[in-house]
């Protein structure tokens, strides 16, 4: 994995590039924001983007510039960490019942092929419902719905692994299942889950961002691309097209940069 | 009791389950067909019943009292105490369990909070709508994806293998709702092309005999074809919307899996044969459709997200929206109910269309 | 050893590849023929470019392979130079391959007898009775109850089985000329010789010329009556088959007929 190799690779620049900068702007959103993101001016609501405002304001008088600067923090957070679990948990299971044998390991590997199946964002909506709505429950909510995701992945892999000669010619001169699975096994499987994570964190901000656009993720009036276009919506009509588009374009930057991310560390890291 | 469940499934697996004929077991000899498809309706019941379970875990096992959500802040301890004993709360988790899955399958899916009614009304009501969304949308959807799919793989580097390439890329990015929105932007509030987005129909025409609860279709057998205009161009945004996020999946498998397909020795096998290029590029669809019905069945948990979203954003009276309604107002039974319509649709849905690969794939169907 | 014009003459073709590691010249500068009614071998080891020669002599250097240099002419006509329209016409009807590895030669999901028919439904003038077709080309290979191999899938069939029946692709428009790259390798002894006698049979009953591209010198001993030798995308001897054989020129063919079988257990 040379440097020259990496150079070469415009996904993966672009990508990390993106992905980079809007990891900066959450970290020093303090600093970028001209005003403070909560704050109420009813004064001065609705204003088109001008010069005082870059982005222009929400009903509320909010500016919709410094909003969309601190949102990252709330979408990266809960897609961070939501992933962070997913892949903590999905790995060692797609682990076993990849490397298992028998009836129940079977019946794991088609449980989890039917999970993938079901309607997630429905169930998501439900447990946050019934959980209550807070960061929180919402991090807890994207783990789960990402947990088969990571399950098939290492399974498939680790299947496809399993028979190969290297394997076998480990288990024949008696290396334990354990050992093999950790030192022979996972490295390859790291790869294929490194990919699927950025891709995933990805599809994690588009799940936050929905929950919260309809009301079942994060609270009003944390910023939060969901929140901001649910608020914008309403005044679309209107003519007021500021609130709801940047929030968007910005939440859509970001997913196109994990995905590209994704697609260059694929080039990289699969021969 | 768990060495009864081991019983259970090794049974049923090891009468459906293995592939291998040199098993020895007494239906050997029904044909794979069969068998294909028999294990797909074994597993339903089972199934179904996991997905009760998930639903009753959900709705009553996690942290967050329901009785709390159903009567409200204000409510008191002594009122609280007697919802939970009328809702049967009270009692032992095998007890509710068992509650639960009879009340079910007796019909009695509970009351609304919001609306009142029986939430099975409501849902007969609403689901249609979804239904017709959903469906049009993926039909058009797959269409659409599996067409320019195969034509970026047929000629690389060609027009529209680059234009795909780049379009499906952005689209997987892009959150639905907020592609309806844009859309509702440029071709409603600019362009003026379109209906306003409130809702299935104009309020003023009359809306035709409930009949499937379609819109579209219930216009049509009524014959009324003013009802059927309007509700034609009420669906032009909330369908291309949804269209234009699914597709983008699809086209971008369906050009991967075109792109093997091309490159194996069989289609090199058919040019040396000199059969003709439509020939040659049925053959490798046909090897590369394969994996693309499996994706499809998948693919429909994502509509049913993806309509919640579009149903909220053009104001559609169907499933997606009753359940945000629900969600929001701590609907209990309806969201208890939502969740578990919509867990066994997609499960059957799903299971149809993995028996659907099966009985298309000759190497599994002998 | 007839001296009328050959069916195929190649003269001083070049076909190079591109890779990573640079251009490839898989064949240089190579001029060779092949007669009516003869069956001929191309033999060398992997990487000597027979089967890209084989397949030059239809026109097909792969997807990525370029001719730099000289013609295949077949019956007069340079393949090289054709319109990719002729050439479609050209293969399966003129000219055809038996592959190696047969099973996945075959479109796993259609049944063999729809795959027959689409290679004579592709080159016929007069479109015949399916099934009439497609069961006398089955029967033509010797295969036993061609209607039910008809209906069958590729998966269903052994390898021997799988190899009559691109055998009987290939001569279901009675080319002119049948190639065989590699065409029994990997089967067992016994279905080789079955797979070969029966080609050979087929080639010598229809007047067909036949190219036998293999890396088995034995194969070349029983089947070929002239050989050809190629080593480094050149050919370093050819001749008569008994003629080389015992009195081989080239080191290179020396190692090669030592090498086989029948290399130990000459005189």
């Amino acid at each position: 994995m040379t440097l020259t190799r990496a150079w070469r690779n415009a996904p993966l620049i672009a990508g990390g590039l993106i992905v980079g900068i809007v990891v900066l702007t959450a970290a020093l959103a303090s600093f970028v924001a001209p005003y403070d993101p909560e704050m109420a001016v009813p004064a001065q609501s609705l204003l088109p983007p001008g010069p005082h405002h870059l982005l222009g304001t929400d009903a509320s008088g909010m500016d919709v510039f410094s909003r969309l600067v601190f949102a990252p923090r709330v979408d990266l957070l809960i897609a961070g960490l939501g992933t962070l679990i997913s892949f903590a948990v999905g790995v060692p299971i797609g682990l076993v019942l990849g490397y298992g044998r028998g009836i129940w390991s079977d019946v794991g590997m088609r449980t989890f092929d039917v999970l993938q199946a079901l309607p997630f964002f429905i169930v998501a909506m439900a447990i946050v419902a019934m959980t209550g709505q807070n960061t929180i429950n919402v991090i807890w909510v994207v783990a789960l719905v990402n947990i088969p995701i990571y399950v098939r992945l290492v399974q498939a892999q680790v299947l496809s692994h399993r028979e190969r000669q290297y394997v076998r010619a480990a288990r024949s001169i008696g290396n334990s299942r354990f050992r093999i699975l950790w030192r022979h096994i996972l490295p390859n499987v790291v790869a294929p889950a490194i990919v699927q994570t950025s891709v995933n964190l990805g599809w994690a901000i588009l799940l936050t961002a929905g929950l919260s656009f309809v009301g079942a993720g994060v609270r009003v009036p944390t910023p939060e691309w969901g929140i901001m276009i649910a608020e914008g919506a309403g005044h679309l009509i209107t003519g007021q097209w500021w609130l709801a588009f940047f929030a968007g374009l910005a939440a859509s930057t970001t997913v196109f940069g994990f995905n590209l991310l994704g697609n260059g560390l694929q080039r990289i890291l699969q021969r | 009791m768990w060495a009864a469940l081991d019983y259970l499934v090794r049974a049923i697996y090891t009468t459906f389950g293995s592939l291998d004929a040199a098993a020895i077991h007494p239906v050997r000899a029904t044909p794979m067909v069969i068998r294909a498809v028999l294990r797909r309706l074994v597993i339903v019941l089972p199934l179904t019943l996991a997905s009760l379970a998930m639903v009753f875990v959900i709705t009553r096992l996690l942290p967050g009292d329901p009785v709390f959500l159903i009567l409200g802040e204000q409510s008191d301890a002594a009122q609280r105490a007697q919802v939970r004993h009328q809702l049967g709360f009270d009692q032992s988790l095998p007890v509710q369990f068992w509650h639960f899955i009879v009340n079910f399958a007796r019909g009695d899916w509970g009351t609304s909070l919001v609306t009142g009614s029986p939430v099975m009304d409501d849902l007969k009501r609403t689901a249609p709508s979804t239904f017709e969304l959903a469906t049009l949308s993926m039909i058009l959807a797959i269409a659409i994806g599996i067409t320019l799919g195969c034509r970026a793989a047929v000629r690389p580097g060609g027009v529209v293998d680059v234009l795909s390439d780049l379009f499906s890329a952005i689209a997987i990015s892009l959150p639905t709702f907020w592609v309806g929105i844009v859309a509702i932007y440029v071709f409603y509030v600019q362009l003026g092309m379109v209906p306003p987005p409130s809702g299935q129909m104009d309020p003023s025409i009359q809306q035709p005999v409930f009949r499937t609860g379609m819109l579209l279709v219930d216009s049509l057998l009524a014959g009324k074809l003013d009802a059927f205009g309007s509700a034609f161009a009420h669906a032009i945004l909330p369908v291309a919307t949804l269209t234009f996020v699914l597709s983008a999946p699809i086209v971008r498998q369906t050009r991967s899996e075109m792109q093997q397909a091309l490159a194996s020795p069989y289609v090199e096998f058919a040019e040396l044969c000199g059969l003709p290029g439509s020939t040659v590029v049925r053959y490798a669809l046909r090897n590369a459709l394969l994996p693309i019905i499996t994706t499809i069945g998948v693919l429909y948990s994502i509509t049913l997200g993806g309509a919640v979203l579009v149903e909220t954003v053009f104001g559609w009276a169907g499933l997606g929206q009753y359940a945000v309604q629900a969600v929001t107002s701590s609907d209990y039974f309806a969201i208890q109910d939502i969740v578990l319509v919509t867990t066994l649709f997609s499960v059957v849905v799903y299971l149809a269309v993995d028996a659907l690969h099966a009985l298309a794939d000759p190497r599994i169907r002998h | 050893m007839s001296s009328a014009q050959p069916l195929v003459e190649v003269r001083d073709l070049s076909v190079v590849f591109p890779t990573d590691q640079g251009p490839v010249r898989a064949v240089e500068h190579v001029t060779c023929r092949v007669n009516r009614d003869e069956i001929v071998g191309l033999v060398g080891e992997t990487g000597s470019g027979k089967s890209t020669l084989g397949r030059a002599l239809l026109g097909y250097v792969r997807p990525i392979g370029r001719v730099t240099g000289g013609q295949v002419l077949f019956e007069g006509q340079d393949v090289t130079r054709m319109s990719s329209g002729k050439l479609r016409r050209w293969r399966g009807s003129k000219a055809s391959i038996i592959v190696q590895n047969s099973r996945s030669a075959l479109n796993p999901v259609e049944t063999i007898g729809s795959q027959i028919w689409a290679v004579h439904k592709a080159h016929a003038q007069v479109l015949q009775d399916r099934s009439a077709v497609v069961e006398q080309a089955l029967k033509e290979v010797r295969i036993p109850d061609p209607q039910r191999v008809a209906r069958s899938y590729p998966h269903q069939l052994s390898g021997g089985m799988v190899q009559r029946v691109l055998i009987a692709m290939a001569i279901v428009n009675r080319p002119r000329l049948l190639i065989a790259d590699e065409a029994t390798t990997g089967l067992d002894a016994t279905i080789q010789a079955t797979v070969l006698d029966l080609l050979r049979d087929l080639v010598t009953s229809e007047r067909m010329s036949s190219v036998v591209v293999t890396h088995d010198f034995g194969v070349v001993w029983h089947y070929c009556s002239r050989v050809m030798v190629m080593r480094g995308g050149v050919i370093v001897e050819e001749g008569p088959t008994r003629q080389v054989f015992e009195n081989p020129q080239h080191p290179y063919t020396v190692q090669l007929v030592r090498a086989s079988a029948l290399g130990s257990r000459s005189a």
